[in-house]
């Protein structure tokens, strides 16, 4: 806290202090370093976010109405105070048990101020005088924060009023009081995650937060809440950027979560890998490999195509001049994507299948206890046997034979099943395509292979040519073997 | 139309042909600057790179 801040609230605060600012002119020489119009000036801030602390925090009754009297002489100050208390009557009524509030000494108070029908009128009249600023060609800063002010409070909210903002902020430049700020970005962090259809969603703030921000699935008995932490800190207007990127970031986690249990893509499966190898390996896999974590690196990717789209849709100049910086981000997350290796310690690394492979024969019970959900098993039984061996390619082969053949059977109209037999087949092109093998599958690979008679021709070509190439590898690996020391049998940590 | 389905479409990942294009094309560029990386890899999206290719084409004649 400054001096001067200091000295301001000592007058808010302290009763002899407040009483020699009501005398200002005989006390002049106390308030030596400005004149009284300034002192409001400055005091007002200090004034509005204070009025709205205590409202929420407590109820300082005598002190509130000294301020009223003493400096709420705007109108805007007196339309936040009445809204404010506006809604903690409300709040009161509702709560009045868990509440610590003497509500008589409130509701004295607020029959001797206002008739509560035309205090209900004055609310709804102040809103739509700030709603109706945002009709005005030019706005002063105070006019805007006056205008999010009301829309904070209104409290429904439409993704034109949410595109005027950011609008506002990125491309003309305003900014916001951090108070009006918060609140704007938790609201609309809650609207665009009910846009994108994640159930239950929540945006916290917290000021203990060690990073930007972090996802959170809160289970209960009665709902499971998909919470968006983000570091109250760094939630401010100038930041801006940097917090829709977090949101984003977030956001895509919880998305991660249903895609978890539910997609045929490669991606999804070697997130479900990492996670697993987390929880089994602890605390150093995470910290070692965070940077390339599949469900990290996806979320960068992610977060920073949609920064880039959001700035494109609502704020197009913004977008025009930071174009460049922007997709020299993305093409950096993407070759973070890129990177298929993780460390056990600080001086190996594997093939993330190779080591997951390992990881998996020493610990089978993961497929069985209830560190994954029905979903999760799912997907990993497409690639791994109940005895943790990789299934062999002429599985992939076979599955992808059946799916051709109901691809031959399904009507060109049917687009929705098209695709999904499309997606699978995806995915087994990709596991087939970029799984690397130690020497030890690539015999069983090759084994099977051998055995195996494809009818389709198409797939015929298709096995032949990959036979073809688990020889070379064999080759290869005759030359020099990789040979992975994986740690015995460790316990496993949930 | 609402602008944030666009954004929708985006952080699902429902990609256009265009934009997978681009999105191969880029992967592709990033992986070989990268070198050392399993050759497979890249050969699976230079396929996908062209199954697109002869989709959009085929898209351009039909209209």
């Amino acid at each position: 806290m400054t001096s001067e801040e200091i000295h301001l609230r000592q007058i808010l605060y302290n009763p002899i202090i407040r009483d020699k600012f009501i005398n200002f002119d005989e006390n002049k020489d106390y308030f030596c370093s400005c004149d009284k119009e300034e002192y409001i000036s400055k005091l007002e801030d200090l004034i509005i976010n204070d009025i709205k602390r205590m409202t929420i925090d407590t109820f300082d009754l005598d002190l509130i109405i000294s301020w009223y009297d003493i400096f709420l002489k705007d109108l805007y100050f007196s339309d936040v105070y009445l809204v404010f208390n506006s809604k903690f009557n409300n709040m009161l009524f509702a709560k009045e048990k868990e509440l610590d509030i003497d509500i008589s000494a409130y509701t004295t108070y607020l029959s001797n101020l206002f008739e509560s029908n035309s205090m209900i009128q004055k609310y709804n009249e102040c809103l739509e005088r700030y709603l109706d600023l945002r009709n005005l060609n030019y706005l002063t800063n105070e006019d805007f924060e006056r205008y999010v002010f009301a829309l904070n409070i209104n409290e429904v909210h439409t993704e034109e009023d949410f595109a005027y903002i950011f609008n506002m902020i990125l491309d003309k430049k305003y900014v916001l009081s951090d108070l009006e700020y918060q609140k704007f970005f938790q609201a609309f962090g809650v609207f665009i995650m009910n846009e994108f259809g994640i159930e239950n969603p929540k945006v916290s703030l917290s000021s203990v937060l060690k990073s930007v921000g972090r996802y959170k699935l809160e289970i209960s008995d009665e709902k499971t809440i998909n919470n968006v932490l983000l570091n109250k800190g760094r939630v401010k207007s100038s930041n801006i950027l940097e917090n829709l990127e977090t949101l984003f970031h977030e956001i895509k986690h919880a998305i991660q979560k249903k895609e978890l249990c539910e997609l045929y893509r490669l991606d999804v499966l070697k997130q479900l890998e990492d996670t697993l190898l987390k929880t089994v390996l602890g605390k150093e896999y995470y910290e070692i490999n965070y940077n390339y974590l599949s469900g990290e690196t996806d979320a960068i990717v992610c977060s920073q195509i949609l920064l880039s789209e959001f700035l494109k849709l609502y704020a197009p100049l913004t977008y025009r001049a930071r174009k460049e910086e922007l997709d020299a981000m993305i093409e950096n997350a993407l070759k973070l994507e890129n990177i298929n290796t993780r460390g056990l310690n600080y001086n190996n690394e594997y093939d993330l299948q190779t080591l997951f492979t390992s990881m998996l024969s020493n610990n089978l019970q993961i497929l069985n206890e209830d560190m994954l959900n029905d979903g999760q098993r799912n997907v990993l039984l497409q690639v791994y046997n109940l005895d943790g061996t990789p299934k062999t390619p002429d599985v992939y082969f076979k599955a992808k034979e059946e799916l051709l053949k109901q691809q031959s059977e399904t009507l060109l109209t049917d687009e929705e099943t098209l695709m999904k037999i499309k997606e699978k087949i995806n995915f087994y092109d990709a596991i087939l395509n970029t799984f690397e093998y130690n020497i030890e599958n690539l015999r069983r690979n090759y084994i099977a292979l051998n055995e195996y008679n494809p009818v389709n021709n198409e797939i015929q070509a298709e096995v032949m040519q990959y036979k073809r190439k688990v020889e070379r590898k064999l080759l290869k690996y005759n030359q020099g073997i990789q040979v992975i020391q994986f740690p015995e049998k460790s316990g496993v940590t949930k | 139309m609402k602008k944030i389905r666009e954004l929708k479409r985006i952080i699902y990942e429902e990609y256009t042909d265009e934009e997978l294009l681009e999105y191969y094309t880029r992967k592709i560029n990033l992986l070989k600057q990268a070198g050392n990386v399993n050759h497979d890899v890249i050969l699976h999206y230079v396929r996908e790179l062209n199954q697109l290719y002869q989709k959009l084409n085929e898209k351009e004649k039909t209209r």
